[in-house]
């Protein structure tokens, strides 16, 4: 006798069949429609490493500041630190539309042999008679607003899993005037016009960005975010060479802006994790 | 402890000429109020041939499915049929009582011909199979066969060849799709059961000429209860002509043979188990002659029933023609039987409103598989033109109709039919006779004779009746112009009907009411808030199935139903919502359960019609009634969810429902669920969430 489990046709009976449907209408895991989003993303810079081998004060990854005893210090910015938060409204069953705002402080950064005016050569021992660069590397607070659009991958209910996101977005720096910058160890910057061209001015640019977050879902509300983010500036200045003239400031506006501009354009990869609240 | 039916066998006496849809009744037997983990302690006491782990999996695999099954409402208890299966199971093992307070039999109602057997010691024998088997010695080998594996252990034996075999050979082994494939039995064990069923039957005293019937039972188990040749009788009404030229020439060949390859599957072919037996029947000597021991009234009773029964699933399941059979069989011996002819009414209407609103290809859409005497009718209806079959219907749905005139669902039933007519493509009721194929043929061979009598009639002595007569054959003979051929049948079959008051009224209220609708069709769209808002609704048991790399998974499985029913507790909170299936895992009552099979009944029914709801009628709709006038509820709601699992990273959940409105008939069906996580709470809540989120 063939033992067969009669209610498994039974119940295989209920899934041949038309039936009405119901008037077209989106659904959302959850009927979740928004997504809140706190993320940090770290961006390798790259580019900037491998300038640090070169002779010019440019393009490192070194920076140099003063600590509370007026002791130089150095640092060596290899990744950019960046905060996101952004907020997204679903909409058209898996799109999402919304805005991101960035926070990132950055250091105008140099090479590790800190001389100026290499270009001065001793005719005796042609050895170079650069001038020991000590001053302080200022901080810029860097500020990203962006638009975005995105879109989860349609193998699942939205939000979930898969997101990829457009975005388009200003970039404003500005100089971080609460730090103790200092031209050496005994002298220190009082006018910071005579340490940077324009202390109060606004550095913009514009910039585009891709990005792929791939969500981990830990309770039905709450995502461990794991992503990929590249990142295109729309200038694509080179970055200008420093040059240095007594009786003016240390950095000029043109070398901040083509710094800024260029390591704005550098910066293309950042990884993201994060977690993000939908609702 | 054995369940006794004998108190409840004559609670629930039911004679053929008030037959009802089965179901349950009186107090439940315990298996039916134990919970998941109850059974699976139950079942543990019971294995003994597994070792420890696979003995906690299989317990769980088996109480799990064993649940299932006794809380889908297709089991029977305090029932006629339960009742005399018990009889038939006391007697087969009263000389060990212990063996007897270990298992547990009940009917199943399902059309296939079969039994099963599972543990804890509950074999099922299902209403197709007593509907096929002939006399109770058939009935008690089977019993016999099932008792056998039982107590041979072969379902546990079976579970641990298939672990074995999947573990030493992961890649190689078949996706075993459901719980079915793992309890598939080896050839071996089959042999081994037949052999041991004949000690148990041999024991009980039964014939040995039945073993070899047996066989043949289940080779020809896919041919309809009975074989007979479709008579002119099929129509019930003999002033009708039915064209010879409309049915096959012959009915398909049966083509079931004893010795089918069976290589592939896990089953011994026929020819090989009768072998075997014979080889067996060699040891036993001076065999008794009984092919009973209880009254055959009781078995012939119990048979019918079933017949009865197997006719009602087919109606519920769309099988109309094979219905048609079985009615056509059972008016044999219970002719005019109120419930055939009722269901035969029913049927009928269906296949009209097939002809105007449906596809009546579908109900003879596997006419090429048919084999036997049912072949013929299934040669007849694709015959049919969807006009013929309308006017067809007509014709039998009438004749019902006046033989069963107080019959509230007849009455019903022929006005929808009526109705119906109205709504036949190209059609006028002017194109049909007011004389039977019959009488203008006779007519019109008669013609001149009759028109030369007429001409020397003395009006002045001439009836009433003269002057209809005469009338007619003017008719017949001159306005008539329908040439007499088999193809033009159809316009002579409603000739009584036609003219009658009440038909016409109720045609033409349905004609202007279809002109009405077509010149103003603003019916206003009902939003889904109106629909499901506050709407109490009834959760029927969720079919939820979880698989590993294809093959069924049994823990994650009832992981999914766990998880499922804690997140439905946290919905039942909010919403005005029974679940059945947490009404009968808590507070289990016959009443209830009922309910539950009377709702998947109607379900199926639903599911499986071919044609518009709002004029179709439920073949239970008395106890539908009933229920409706109890019940205050909406919508039932029937969940379906799958999880798969590719590798470690791969998972996909998916889901829908179905909300059926209990009131119009309605089904709906959700928005798909799909997301790509592993069974847990987030995904399964959201999955109700989803389903729930319309009330």
């Amino acid at each position: 006798m063939s033992k067969f489990t009669l209610y498994i046709i039974v119940f295989q009976l209920m899934l041949v069949s038309t039936f009405n449907s119901f008037a077209q209408k989106h659904s959302y895991f959850y009927n979740q429609k928004n997504s809140f989003a706190i993320r940090a993303s770290i961006n390798p810079r790259l580019i900037p490493m491998s300038n640090n081998r070169g002779d010019a004060l440019d393009g490192g990854t070194y920076f140099q500041g003063y600590d509370k005893n007026n002791k130089r210090v150095r640092g060596d910015e290899k990744v950019n630190l960046m905060l996101n938060l952004s907020y997204g409204r679903l909409f058209g069953g898996n799109k999402i539309i919304g805005a991101e705002f960035n926070y990132q402080k950055h250091h105008l950064t140099v090479n590790r042999k800190l001389f100026v005016d290499n270009d001065n050569i001793d005719p005796d021992s042609y050895e170079k008679k650069g001038i020991p660069f000590l001053s302080s590397s200022p901080i810029f607070n860097v500020y990203d607003i962006n638009v975005f659009f995105g879109h989860f991958k349609k193998s699942a209910l939205a939000p979930s899993q898969h997101l990829f996101q457009y975005g388009f977005g200003v970039r404003m720096s500005s100089l971080n005037t609460k730090q103790n910058y200092r031209m050496d160890a005994n002298t220190p910057i009082t006018d910071l016009s005579k340490f940077v061209e324009g202390p109060d001015d606004n550095y913009l640019s514009l910039r585009f960005t891709f990005s792929y977050t791939y969500r981990i879902l830990l309770t039905k509300n709450l995502n461990l975010d794991l992503g990929l983010s590249t990142c295109v500036g729309l200038s694509l200045v080179q970055g200008g060479l420093y040059t240095f003239n007594e009786n003016e400031p240390i950095y000029n506006k043109y070398y901040i802006e083509t710094r800024l501009k260029f390591e704005n354009f550098m910066n293309i990869l950042y990884f993201r994790s994060g977690l993000s609240f939908d609702f | 402890m054995a369940f006794s039916f004998s108190t409840l066998a004559f609670s629930q006496v039911q004679t053929l000429s008030n037959f009802k849809t089965t179901r349950a009744s009186g107090e439940p037997p315990a298996v039916f109020k134990l919970s998941f983990e109850e059974t699976v302690q139950k079942a543990l006491l019971e294995i003994t041939a597994l070792d420890e782990k696979n003995k906690e999996n299989y317990a769980r695999l088996t109480a799990y499915h064993i649940n299932k099954i006794l809380k889908s409402g297709y089991v029977l208890y305090g029932d006629p049929m339960t009742a005399f299966v018990n009889k038939v199971g006391d007697n087969l093992i009263k000389n060990d009582a212990n063996l007897r307070d270990k298992i547990q039999f009940f009917v199943l109602k399902n059309n296939m011909t079969n039994a099963l057997c599972t543990e804890p010691g509950i074999i099922f024998i299902t209403t197709g199979l007593l509907a096929q088997i002939e006399n109770e010695a058939q009935l008690a080998y089977v019993m016999c066969h099932e008792i056998a594996h039982y107590q041979e252990k072969h379902l546990q034996y079976a579970y641990k060849e298939e672990h074995q075999k999947k573990k030493s050979k992961p890649t190689e082994v078949e996706a075993a799709d459901s719980y079915s494939d793992l309890v598939m039995l080896s050839k071996d064990h089959e042999f081994d059961a037949d052999a041991r069923a004949l000690e148990l039957y041999y024991e009980a005293g039964y014939a040995v000429s039945e073993i070899n019937t047996v066989f043949d039972v289940l080779m020809y188990s896919y041919l309809p209860f009975d074989e007979i040749q479709i008579g002119n009788d099929f129509f019930a009404n003999d002033a009708v002509y039915i064209p010879q030229s409309y049915f096959p020439e012959k009915s398909n060949p049966i083509k079931a043979f004893e010795d089918y390859d069976d290589t592939k599957s896990t089953h011994p072919n026929i020819r090989k188990r009768k072998e075997a037996i014979l080889v067996e029947l060699k040891e036993y000597k001076n065999w008794q002659e009984n092919i009973r021991f209880f009254d055959e009234i009781e078995f012939k009773n119990v048979q019918n029933m079933a017949r009865f029964e197997t006719v009602r699933e087919n109606v519920v399941l769309g099988e109309y023609i094979e219905a048609l059979y079985g009615i056509y069989i059972l008016e044999k011996k219970f002719p005019k039987n109120e419930y055939l002819e009722t269901t035969r009414a029913i049927i009928w209407s269906y296949i009209a409103q097939l002809s105007t609103t449906g596809s009546t290809s579908s109900l003879t859409s596997n006419s090429s598989k048919v084999e036997g005497n049912i072949s013929m009718l299934y040669g007849f209806f694709k015959k049919l033109n969807k006009q013929e079959l309308a006017l067809l219907a007509m014709r039998e749905v009438e004749d019902i109709y006046r033989a069963f005139p107080n019959i509230s669902v007849i009455k019903e039933v022929r006005e929808a039919t009526i109705k119906n007519m109205a709504h036949i493509k190209n059609f006028k009721l002017s194109k049909l006779e007011e004389i039977s194929y019959y009488e203008a043929l006779e007519l019109r061979e008669n013609k001149d004779t009759l028109i030369t009598q007429i001409d020397t009639l003395n009006l002045e002595n001439e009836t009433k009746y003269d002057r209809i007569k005469r009338m007619r054959i003017k008719q017949s003979s001159s306005q008539s112009l329908t040439e007499l051929i088999d193809d033009n049948f159809a316009y002579f079959l409603l000739y009584d009907l036609v003219s009658a008051d009440d038909f016409n009224k109720i045609y033409n209220d349905e004609n202007k009411k279809m002109r009405n609708n077509q010149s103003s069709s603003n019916t206003t769209a009902v939003s889904d808030k109106e629909r499901y808002n506050n709407k109490e609704i009834i959760l029927m048991t969720p079919y939820l199935q979880a698989s590993k790399k294809g093959i069924y998974d049994v823990e994650q499985t009832i992981k999914f139903n766990e998880i499922y029913e804690s997140e439905v507790r946290k919905q039942t909170k909010k919403k005005n919502l029974l679940n059945f299936n947490f009404e009968l895992n808590e507070n289990f009552t016959t009443e209830s359960y009922n309910e539950i099979s009377l709702l998947t009944d109607y379900y199926l029914f639903l599911v499986n019609l071919k044609v518009n709801i709002s004029a179709a009628t439920f073949i239970d709709k008395e106890e539908f009634n009933t229920y409706l006038s109890k019940h205050d509820h909406s919508f039932m709601v029937f969940i379906l969810g799958e999880a798969t699992s590719k590798s470690f990273l791969k998972h996909r959940l998916k889901g829908k429902a179905q909300y059926i409105d209990i009131t119009t008939g309605e089904i709906y069906l959700s928005k798909d669920y799909y997301v790509n996580y592993r069974i847990n709470k987030a995904s399964v809540g959201g999955l109700v969430y989803q389903m729930f989120s319309k009330f």
